[in-house]
């Protein structure tokens, strides 16, 4: 019995490579010599230990199955059933992934593929990252490859064209998923990885990834690394500012949603602030009681349920250089839920401590939360404050 | 109580509007100054008014040197919006060239970069100058030859010759060379200096790099002699072997049974791991 698979509807082997999103393919007998009813198949896959993993579906939208039986028509027509990559296991190298065709317990077929999705730059494995770079610099091939079309569309005359203008985004989208085209004409188990820079990426620019800026931002490369050879109009090599050593400030973030800061609210409360801490006599803790008004409670503007609030933690934030990490949890009922933001000290000692922001989830709006910081009870009064109210640090 | 605010980062433009005018009042705290300046570009972008409050404080030396290098951000995001900001461009760049001179050296290297980039032939004759008669660099000499770099047209090849030949400094060399990669007539100087084993590894990794693109079929033959050769060093080899793997001309390279056979050594008994993974890369796309 001979069949032919197709996936993605091709039989080419530049055909075989499949994301999370169903992948259409057929199956079909070709040689039904001794056969005199139709047979029934069963599909499955087979993956080595680090290889990629996948389902099989009967339609887009059916439940996804380790395993399919199919039943093939003796005249030869197609039979439709849909591949994709079980979410969290892509592959990592190349057909790392088979199909297996079987009619009772003989393979009649395997077809290796490949699960290939862009991936986070930071987590790529050697062999990853460098195919990853082996075509991206056989695509600037010395400064003579197809790279330069996409650089030209950089430039002073090219760039009015996309940059700027209201489609840039799905214009950039597009423009990217073409560039990762032409690296998979080179090598097709190739993605174009991304880069999560609210994380740290010490991998990224290395001499044998990206490269590593010197102090002139000439950028060095591992004598093993073809990026080397990068060539732009005819100049060798790359240039990048090296990124600054300074510890950048952490953005005031008065918004527990959104991260969105108001700069306008931020520098009259810095103006307020600054007038009252003029007065050196007044000590840090009378200054901060002066500039903004205790905590009271009031009502959450949102949902209108009991809840406190205070301007102090507020002012403070723009210039304490908080960094938070946030975890949401509900914690009674779907009416209400518990924020908890961990946060450094913003009043003086610096130290950690959290602050817990209750009300009903959803909020109404979400420009609402820019407003308020509010605290719940119990209160956890920050170490330094209590500390100055006894006379401490 | 503040009054509440909706939206967020400047959105509106009022609040483009304050922000500019606490940027560029000089009462205001420099940091204050530095953070508002971050909201500026879009109020800038097409008003030729704004713009020149925005280069006063950039060309203002008594501003603190933040909030200067704040202003020079602002133009630089404001001029990326190339559409809008085109009436305004020729503003920007006298500014800029007002600049080169200023006695604030990392003020003066950024304005210098951007001018480099816009490939200014001022810019380029004021840094040939600094080559020329050091008494008048604005910038370190390999500073100024990687911003020369931006251009070829920009007629640094004789200089950086004779830099090549008598450099300053080591990095000066380095820069030189680099600019030279894109000089056909210079190809002869990278064959002379990866041929000397007395000059510095990264001079002569950058020789064979600049080679790669003036002469590849040289630098194969030098590649070739490179891993055949028990003196070179192994940074060296493995130089070799990735430009023979990725650059290599495939069919000459695949009936090379010498090379193969050398590299299959390399590969089982070199001491430097990178070395080692070089030799099984090439193998993997060459071996028969």
């Amino acid at each position: 019995m001979d069949i032919e698979l197709q996936i993605n509807n091709s039989a080419d082997w530049r055909a075989r490579y499949v994301t999370w999103a169903p992948s259409p393919c057929t199956i079909r007998l070709i040689d039904t010599t001794g056969l005199t009813q139709a047979p029934a198949v069963t599909l499955s896959s087979k993956s080595s230990d680090t290889g990629g993993s996948i389902l099989f579906r009967t339609s887009p939208t059916a439940s996804p199955a380790v395993e399919l039986t199919l039943t093939l028509p003796l005249n030869g027509s197609s039979v439709e059933f849909f591949v994709a990559g079980e979410f969290g296991k892509p592959s990592l190298a190349d057909g790392d992934v088979t199909i297996q065709v079987r009619s009772g317990t003989g393979l009649i077929a395997e077809v290796p593929i490949m699960v290939r999705i862009r991936k986070d730059a930071a987590t790529l494995s050697d062999e990853e990252r460098n195919r990853f770079i082996a075509a991206f610099a056989k695509f600037n091939n010395r400064g003579t490859g197809r790279f330069t079309d996409f650089r030209n569309m950089h430039t002073a005359a090219g760039s009015p064209e996309a940059h700027g203008q209201p489609g840039f985004l799905p214009w950039h989208r597009a423009y990217l998923l073409d560039l990762e085209r032409e690296l998979q004409n080179i090598d097709p188990s190739v993605a174009l990885p991304y880069w999560r820079f609210d994380r740290p990426a010490p991998g990224l620019f290395t001499r044998d990834f990206l490269g590593e800026s010197g102090g002139l931002g000439t950028v060095r490369f591992s004598s093993s690394n073809p990026l080397q050879f990068w060539v732009t109009d005819g100049v060798q090599g790359i240039v990048r500012r090296p990124l600054s050593t300074r510890k950048p400030k952490a953005p005031s973030t008065f918004c527990l949603k959104t991260k969105q800061s108001g700069w306008a609210m931020r520098l009259s409360i810095l103006r307020k602030w600054k007038a009252i801490r003029t007065d050196r006599r007044m000590c840090l803790s009378e200054a901060r009681s002066r500039a903004f008004p205790p905590l009271r409670k009031t009502r959450c503007f949102l949902c209108f349920m009991p809840t406190w609030t205070g301007y102090g933690l507020n002012g403070r934030l723009s210039s304490a250089g908080l960094t938070p990490s946030r975890e949401n949890r509900s914690i009674r009922t779907r009416r209400e839920a518990e924020t908890v933001s961990a946060i450094t000290c913003p009043i003086a000692c610096g130290r950690g401590t959290e602050l817990r922001h209750r009300h009903a989830h959803p909020p109404r709006r979400a420009a609402d939360l820019l407003i308020r910081f509010v605290q719940p009870c119990p209160v956890p009064v920050p170490p330094c404050v209590t500390a100055s109210t006894t006379g401490g640090k | 109580m503040t009054e509440p605010t909706t939206g967020g980062s400047m959105r509106s433009r009022e609040s483009r509007a304050a922000a500019l005018k606490t940027a560029t009042s000089p009462e205001e705290e420099a940091g204050t100054r530095v953070a508002a300046f971050a909201g500026v570009a879009r109020a800038i972008c097409d008003d030729k008014e704004k713009l020149e409050d925005v280069i006063k404080v950039l060309k203002d030396t008594r501003s603190p040197q933040a909030v200067r290098l704040a202003a020079l951000r602002a133009l630089q995001s404001a001029s990326f919006s190339v559409v809008k900001f085109n009436q305004c461009r020729p503003e920007y760049l006298a500014a800029l060239r007002s600049l080169v001179d200023d006695p604030d050296p990392e003020l003066r290297q950024r304005v210098l970069g951007i001018l480099a980039r816009e490939q200014d032939g001022y810019t380029q004759q004021r840094l040939l100058e600094g080559l020329r008669q050091p008494e008048k660099a604005l910038v370190p000499p390999e500073k100024a030859l990687q911003l020369l770099s931006y251009d070829i047209h920009a007629d640094a090849y004789p200089v950086a010759r004779e830099i090549v030949d008598k450099p300053p400094n080591p990095a000066a060399k380095r820069e030189a060379l680099r600019l030279l990669a894109a000089d056909a007539a210079s190809a002869p100087k990278f064959e002379e200096i990866l041929r000397d084993k007395n000059e510095p590894l990264e001079m002569r990794q950058l020789s064979a790099s600049a080679l790669h693109s003036l002469a590849p079929k040289k630098m194969q033959a030098y590649a070739r002699d490179i891993i055949l050769d028990d003196s070179e060093s192994d940074e060296l080899k493995t130089s070799s072997l990735t430009a023979l793997t990725n650059f290599g001309d495939e069919a000459a390279v695949s009936e090379d049974n010498a090379l193969q056979k050398t590299v299959d050594t390399l590969k089982d008994e070199a001491s430097s791991p990178g070395l080692k993974n070089s030799a099984e890369n090439f193998l993997k796309k060459y071996r028969k």
